[in-house]
């Protein structure tokens, strides 16, 4: 166990050695983490209709929407994230994937934030100064589930503590605040990054319980992005609003020199599944029977 | 356990080098050799004629090492802890049938001949005192002019597109006039350019400097290689790194070697196989190695001669996981050798430019569709008043700028947060029109950054990982500063509206992408005191065991390895065809 007075890590969650339930005669149960390529099982991969919810509840997907209006802010003459549908982006990939969607090395011991020498059995935990834990990248033992189930509860704590209601019934302003202080603290211990002050960060703590509030804006803000910007069939980017937004006219086959060299244009975008086969007959078409494929010689050993 | 027949050579991967090795080694010769690879089999028809989804290629590395099973750890010194890299970060090492090449960028560079005779030439001109008394950088045991012939057939081989800046001594006007001499041009011409790197071109001119086309690993024209292997050119769709090309276009061992090697019929792959170690005899040479199948059933494959062939992190445990009564500390390590040297690359784009009202395509082409200088790579300005030796290569924004993985931090230096309707807006408008000077440092190697095995974390199998220790030194931050004011002053007469700078090189952090440049760890060399192998990747103490990639480089240059990978790869794939088998087991001279 940790002494008292060592805080525990914001960007690493305390779940790996501070929930006593976990621990087992010293042996945090790291073992019931997936050990190979299923760590980005597929769950619920039914095929719902695409604004239907598979993960979250109406109220979080209030929620969630609210948190996105701010994030990517949008109406309908500028559509934003809500608009573009990234709530049935962020809900269909938590569907999807029990674990992660991409791939994790979920093995402990964890990294536990700390300036003192933290007293553990023998590779618990890992001790980090709180300085240098963002250049280890991410280190939660917490999957992307909990961390929205449990952090959308913990953002609404947080509102309450603060202004005595839930986050969605916040203004705009109220919202933006609680918002950029989480970013904060997502990018605390970098360079030229602000700490927040330790009164504030005892009261965010307190609200998010076992969820690093820094990380959850991170995986928020970094789906919220993904779902703007990716191919529609992933469940964002409605009506092609997020490459309209940025100009881009989506995957072709092929550009060519001149093109490249023109001053650029404005195209309708298309998605993947518009893009022309490459090789539809590749039988019949001599360029296809170049390309190279499968030979005697490489099979599963 | 189900042991095999014997074979000639057996690999640890199916990927760049164990192909080329079977390409050239197999023709002509008696040899059978089996390559032993991680990942499934994958081929340009079906497998690439579909892939443009950045979401499952670029987020979530579709084409890459699966970190779940195997990953590395890092501190940033002795007196740090080590974590693991739990999800991509620093580099991207692919997995399948060839490996990283299937996915690379392309970019095809020659080293410079200062880069070879590296102390001795800085100690000649500088004095010795210059190299700092931690950095441990030394001579590679080959010189440029010994490495020459096989460059230019790796090239030749590939069909490399570009422009020839030294010929046989003449200068070129266009081409790199900094690079060694080569007997002959690329056998393309350049690809098409973008409209960023025109005025990159246009500046760096102006200034006095010498620009000059991406030498690339990707046709720029239809075109049938010495193997007969018939390809097309590119199409410049803006989808390369990170994915296979569906025309065949971009250079792989699927359209080189891999069809040379399977038409002899001596050559297998075993996908989704992982080997889980070299075996050694009471010798301690080594006899074969030991794998688990797809169907998770244990294995083994005797071989005469075996090669470490996967990438630089897991080259370095191959070997220090080898251990025995002969080799406690692993093969190649019986004098400590083994990780020693582990350097990496600075990928930084130290200034950045927004242009009101530009659109330059950045989302067409890829990363070799830009000019280059080599003002500053190496020892091609003179350090004598400079507080660092060593430079690195400098170019403008590449192509392939896919929104999914761009639009999360592209106008950071532009906006107070990186979310919220500033941000937005900024986005909308500038999304195509931020570019900026990239440059790709050089790395020297030092006592204090190696690679060993981690005490604490495992892979999937249960086998320690292998632990990186390595941060930045004073030379890198003075490099970047000199090097990034250049850059600044490039920027500055490209005319750009707004301008962001940050020339203080940032610690090294485990989680920001720069190159898979990761090499060194098993350092060829002049005698066994100073490195793990010879010059053809033979180890000194096991000389059935040869290593091939970038683990080999006793330090790593300011430009892409995959050239000097190749190049040394064909040197060795020659000398174990004309002269390993004649005297197995003996040292090649």
């Amino acid at each position: 166990m940790p002494e008292e007075g060592s805080r525990p890590g914001f960007k690493a969650t305390r779940r790996g050695f501070m929930g006593g339930a976990l621990a087992v005669g010293g042996i945090y149960l790291v073992a019931t983490f997936p050990e190979s390529r299923d760590t980005s099982h597929h769950g619920d991969t039914s095929t719902a209709t695409d604004d239907e919810l598979r993960f979250f509840s109406d109220d979080e997907a209030a929620t969630v929407n609210a948190v996105l209006a701010r994030l990517i802010p949008g109406d309908s003459g500028d559509p934003g994230a809500v608009e573009a549908g990234v709530l049935f982006y962020i809900d269909h990939k938590l569907a999807e994937y029990e674990f992660f969607a991409e791939p994790t090395y979920v093995r402990g011991p964890f990294a536990h934030e700390s300036e003192e020498p933290v007293e553990t059995d023998d590779g618990e935990v890992v001790v980090v100064d709180p300085d240098q834990l963002y250049r280890y990248g991410f280190q939660s033992d917490m999957f992307p589930r909990e961390v929205y189930r449990d952090g959308l509860v913990g953002l609404d704590q947080y509102s309450r503590s603060l202004h005595g209601a839930a986050f969605i019934e916040l203004e705009a302003g109220q919202q933006d605040q609680i918002l950029a202080l989480l970013d904060d603290i997502d990018l605390s211990g970098e360079p030229d990054s602000d700490e927040p002050p330790q009164a504030v960060l005892d009261q965010v703590e307190a609200a998010f319980g076992d969820v690093d509030p820094g990380g959850f804006f991170f995986r928020f803000r970094t789906d919220a992005v993904e779902g703007m910007f990716s191919d529609p069939k992933h469940g964002g980017n409605r009506d092609y609003l997020g490459w309209t937004l940025i100009g881009y006219p989506g995957a072709r086959r092929a550009w060519s020199p001149e093109e490249m060299m023109a001053p650029g244009m404005p195209r309708r975008p298309q998605p993947l599944d518009d893009l022309p086969a490459m090789h539809p007959d590749k039988r019949d078409n001599p360029a296809g029977s170049t390309l190279q494929q499968a030979r005697d010689g490489v099979k599963d050993g | 356990m189900i042991t095999h027949d014997p074979v000639d050579i057996v690999s640890i991967g199916g990927g760049m080098t164990a192909t080329l090795i079977a390409g050239l080694a197999l023709p002509g010769t008696p040899l059978r050799m089996v390559s032993i690879e991680q990942g499934p089999a994958q081929w340009t028809y079906p497998d690439f004629q579909h892939n443009h989804d950045s979401l499952e290629y670029n987020n979530r590395y579709k084409m890459m090492q699966d970190l779940s099973r195997v990953s590395w750890t890092w501190r940033p010194n002795e007196g740090s802890p080590a974590l693991p890299m739990r999800q991509y970060g620093s580099f991207n090492p692919g997995a399948g049938l060839g490996g990283s090449m299937v996915h690379w960028t392309g970019l095809t560079w020659r080293f410079l001949p200062t880069d070879f005779n590296y102390r001795t030439h800085h100690e000649d001109r500088y004095g010795a005192d210059r190299i700092p008394d931690e950095m441990t950088v030394q001579d590679w045991p080959v010189s440029y002019e010994d490495m020459e012939p096989h460059y230019d057939a790796f090239e030749w081989d590939i069909g490399v597109s570009g422009q020839a800046g030294n010929l046989g001594g003449q200068i070129i006007p266009g081409g790199n006039p900094f690079e060694g001499q080569r007997q002959r041009p690329y056998p393309n011409p350049p690809l098409a350019p973008s409209s960023f790197g025109k005025l990159f071109e246009e500046a760096t001119n102006s200034m006095g400097y010498h620009p000059f086309p991406t030498p690339a690993g990707i046709l720029s024209r239809g075109w049938t290689d010495p193997f007969g292997n018939t390809r097309a050119g590119c199409l410049y769709c803006g989808f390369c790194t990170r994915y296979g090309c569906e025309v065949d276009a971009k250079s792989s061992p699927l359209t080189t070697w891999l069809p040379v090697a399977l038409d002899t019929g001596r050559y297998e792959v075993r996908t989704n196989s992982v080997v889980l170690s070299i075996e050694t005899d009471s010798e301690g040479m080594a006899t074969g190695l030991r794998y688990i199948n797809a169907k998770g059933e244990e294995h083994f494959q005797p071989a005469e001669l075996i090669i470490s062939s996967a990438y630089t992190l897991e080259n370095i445990r191959n070997l220090l996981l080898a251990r025995s009564d002969a080799h406690p500390d692993g093969i190649g390590n019986d004098r400590g050798m083994v990780g020693r040297n582990y350097t990496y690359q600075i990928a930084q784009e130290p200034a950045t430019g927004l242009w009101e009202g530009r659109r330059f395509n950045f989302y067409m082409g890829n990363g070799c569709t830009i000019p280059q200088i080599y003002d500053f790579s190496g020892d091609n300005f003179d350090h004598s008043d400079l507080d660092f030796i060593g430079g690195g290569r400098m170019a403008p924004s590449e192509g392939q700028r896919e929104p999914v993985g761009s639009t999360q931090d592209i106008v950071n230096g532009f906006t107070e947060r990186r979310w919220g309707s500033d941000w937005k807006r900024t986005l909308g408008n500038h999304w195509d029109s931020v570019g900026g000077i990239f440059i790709e440092g050089e790395s020297p190697a030092y006592a204090g950054n190696f690679c060993d095995l981690d005490p604490r974390f495992t892979d999937h199998w249960g086998r320690p990982l292998l632990r990186i220790t390595f941060d930045w030194r004073d030379n890198e931050r003075n490099l970047f500063r000199y090097l990034g004011n250049r850059a600044q002053e490039i920027l500055a007469q490209m005319n750009p509206d707004r301008m962001d700078v940050d020339t203080e090189l940032a610690p090294y952090r485990y989680d920001d992408y720069q190159s898979t440049h990761a090499t060194g760890g098993v350092i060829m060399g002049s005698d066994p005191g100073n490195s793990v192998t010879n010059s053809y990747g033979q180890v000194w103490d096991t000389p059935n065991v040869f290593v091939t990639g970038a683990a080999l480089f006793p330090q790593n240059p300011g430009a892409n390895p995959t050239g000097t990978v190749g190049a040394l790869a064909y040197r060795t794939a020659e000398a174990i065809r004309d002269r390993y088998f004649r005297n197995p087991r003996q040292l090649l001279e």
